[in-house]
């Protein structure tokens, strides 16, 4: 059972690439056929929540995603509406780690399809995300914990799922009541429809094999298990193949789309998304799969890198094909500094030697 | 007999958590896990040489590792 398993891992990887091949082709953006942390910055901006018009669009392969795996989880029993898990340190870590992805940008999954199709600037990104992984693991080795969700009553757990169905309904019918981009990345997409295939067909893919681009590395370090980096390796490949097919591989680090050449803002971006994510049980894709099955926290964390979206481009955090900005720079140090106490606050054989409060989030 | 519950919990707690009390001498270990845990937990057990009993339950699981 297990080696099927981790097959069939491997397969979903491969085929979330091709689909992120088949997005660009059909309009999104250059080696931004998927990007969780791209396009929660276009569905924010769709939203007016904030004023870059160049990135405004709503996505809607994230309604996909989120539909998806609630679907799925549906039909296989696996919605279980849960929450109580720290919502706000979710929310500010949520903000933080979207910083760190707009400051390489792109998410963790984008990194993997920049890699496969040539640009090298991701190298820097993925050492940076498996340095950030590795040292969140650090801290669940001092036994970090964000504390226990408990059972919720279910219509809590259907909130999201049903704004996300609305917010579908409404782009079907009413596109223009949302916010899009004239030029600039928001502008270019794929066909509506498409989008929304694709992404529903990449949210069950995600909830049925639990994928998370963090947690590959995450388990690898942890527990030599090597399962979950299978997916993230399937995505390299099967973008990989299908550029060199296209025609569209470029290898090389000038000249990229959306990307920029400063490889330690490039470390440092994925290094604070990486070690966010193993904080918070996984990478933005995983949060919005498991926002999906019901789970409020993720939900919350979802909200917490929408705001970290609106703003890294109100305050110009966000880095751009140009470089990094100081306030880039201080956006980097700022979360940073919001890792570490985090995580020094909620690591049970470290809290009380910094002298932060002893009384215990774990309930058992 | 020793239950671990590890509901609630995101990854990778559940499994280090489990592999502390399965590496603990304790035998047999029940633990009860939601369901997006189950595979990682079945993983771990196989992996420390437990056979696995797996009881699926209303919104979670029941696993009884018994050492082989």
């Amino acid at each position: 059972m297990q080696k099927k398993y981790y097959w069939l891992t491997f397969l979903g990887g491969l085929i979330i690439g091709g689909l992120a091949l088949l997005l660009s082709k059909y309009g999104n953006p250059a080696n931004m056929g998927v990007c969780v942390a791209c396009f929660l910055r276009d569905f924010t901006g769709a939203l007016g929540l904030h004023a870059n018009a160049k990135t405004q669009y709503l996505r809607p392969e994230i309604l996909g995603f989120v539909l998806g795996s609630f679907l799925l989880a549906k039909t296989n029993r696996e919605f279980n509406p849960v929450g109580g898990s720290a919502p706000v340190i979710r929310l500010l870590l949520g903000i933080i780690a979207m910083w760190g992805m707009l400051v390489f940008l792109g998410c963790p999954l984008r990194a993997a399809i920049r890699l496969g199709a040539g640009d090298f600037n991701a190298i820097p990104g993925i050492l940076g995300l498996i340095a950030g992984v590795w040292t969140g693991t650090l801290f669940i080795r001092q036994n970090f914990t964000l504390g226990r969700a408990t059972k919720v009553p279910r219509t809590q757990g259907y909130a999201f799922p049903l704004l996300f169905l609305a917010l579908t309904v409404l782009v079907l019918t009413f596109p223009t009541l949302f916010l899009a981009s004239k030029e600039g990345p928001g502008a270019s997409h794929a066909p509506v429809l498409i989008s929304l295939i694709a992404g529903l067909a990449i949210g069950g893919l995600a909830q049925k094999f639990r994928l998370c681009m963090v947690g590959g590395i995450r388990d690898f370090i942890l527990f030599k298990n090597y399962r979950l980096l299978l997916s993230f390796a399937g995505v390299v490949l099967s973008v990989f193949a299908g550029s060199l097919y296209l025609g569209t591989f470029k290898p090389g680090f000038t000249n990229q789309p959306l990307a920029h050449t400063e490889t330690l803002w490039n470390f440092l971006g994925l290094y604070v998304a990486g070690w966010a994510a193993v904080l918070l049980g996984g990478c933005p894709l995983r949060q919005l799969i498991l926002t999906g099955e019901g789970n409020t926290d993720a939900a919350i964390t979802v909200v917490g890198l929408m705001l970290g979206a609106a703003l890294a481009h109100n305050f110009g955090i966000a880095a751009s094909p140009k470089g990094v900005t100081a306030a880039g720079v201080t956006g980097i140090i700022i979360a940073l500094a919001v890792l570490l106490t985090v995580s020094i606050a909620f690591s049970e054989k470290l809290r009380t030697v910094f002298g932060f409060s002893k009384s215990s989030t774990k309930t058992a | 007999m020793k239950t671990v519950d590890v509901r609630g919990l995101l990854c990778p707690e559940p499994v280090y958590i489990v592999r502390e009390h399965l590496s603990s001498g304790t035998d047999p270990v029940t633990v009860l896990c939601e369901k997006h845990s189950r595979e990682n937990l079945l993983w771990l057990g196989e992996n420390l040489g437990w056979q696995a009993e797996v009881e699926d339950l209303l919104d979670e699981v029941r696993i009884i590792f018994r050492k082989g």
